[in-house]
């Protein structure tokens, strides 16, 4: 049971720092929205939890799991978005076809 | 139950609606919106129910959603900011009080009061009812704030260049 509340509560918490992050950089498309959410729901799940134990030496309870995933995956969000608009200025444009 | 600061700000809501009314009645949308936006969030938060701030931060990043799925005009993206910051000062208050940190409520009420009344503020300018004052005070349009304020303004009537991401 303790398991599955731990479960649930990386889960919201990587949702809901998406969701935070989505508020603060919206993005131009739905594709890219998919993209991104995905990514920052994924690293905040897997993430969350190392950076809360090793990083943040806070407790397992629901609430710190749940901040702490949600945290992750917000920064994640960010430092994506940092790191496509490097890449857009670096990465030459594609020639438009005529 | 209705402290003073609330009955300031319907006030203020009050003469916004009156200077919005026949200029630019899709404020009136906005001021809806922050208006439940503000009664779900003081709700909750006078409930007693944990994380107050984590939901007032829920409801603002909805509004934030709304106003870029919704808004036509420029002007009505210009809401967003107002409660991108809302959001900011209210997960940053949770951040606090996960950490352990013992910060006094009446501060996060006091900036996010604030926040409000800056929102009023812009939409008082948008409805252009400052301008209709200094033509009636004599205020010359070529003195430069004014002329600044004005250029301004009619910018952000324009229609919004791009689509929400949800559209497109």
């Amino acid at each position: 049971m303790d398991d599955l509340a731990a479960l649930a509560s990386r889960i919201l918490g990587a949702i809901l720092g998406a969701f935070l992050a989505l508020v603060f950089l919206i993005p131009k498309s739905r594709r890219e929205l998919i993209a991104r959410g995905t990514f920052s729901v994924i690293v905040g799940f897997l993430a969350g939890p190392p950076i809360r134990v090793y990083y943040l030496h806070w407790d397992s309870d629901p609430q710190y799991r749940m901040a702490a995933a949600s945290g992750v995956a917000m920064l994640s969000w960010f430092v994506m978005e940092a790191a496509v608009r490097i890449l857009r200025v670096w990465m030459p444009r594609e020639k438009e076809t005529e | 139950m209705i402290s003073d600061f609330d009955v300031a700000l319907l006030i203020g809501v009050a003469i916004v609606v009156l200077a919005s009314w026949r200029t630019n009645r899709r404020a009136l949308l906005w001021i809806a919106a922050a208006a439940l936006d503000f009664i779900v969030s003081t709700a909750y938060w006078r409930s007693g129910l944990p994380y107050g701030a984590a939901a007032g931060a829920f409801c603002d990043g909805m509004v934030v959603l709304a106003a870029n799925h919704f808004g036509r005009a420029r002007w009505e993206l210009g809401v967003r900011p107002f409660f991108q910051a809302s959001v900011a000062v209210n997960i940053s208050f949770v951040a606090t009080q996960l950490m352990g940190i013992r910060l006094d409520q009446d501060i996060l009420s006091i900036v996010l009061e604030a926040i409000n009344w800056a929102f009023l503020l812009f939409l008082f300018w948008v409805s252009g009812t400052p301008d209709w004052l200094a033509n009636v005070l004599g205020i010359p349009d070529t003195w430069r704030p004014r002329r600044v304020l004005l250029r301004a303004r009619v910018a952000l009537q324009q229609e919004r260049r791009s689509e929400s991401f949800w559209t497109t």
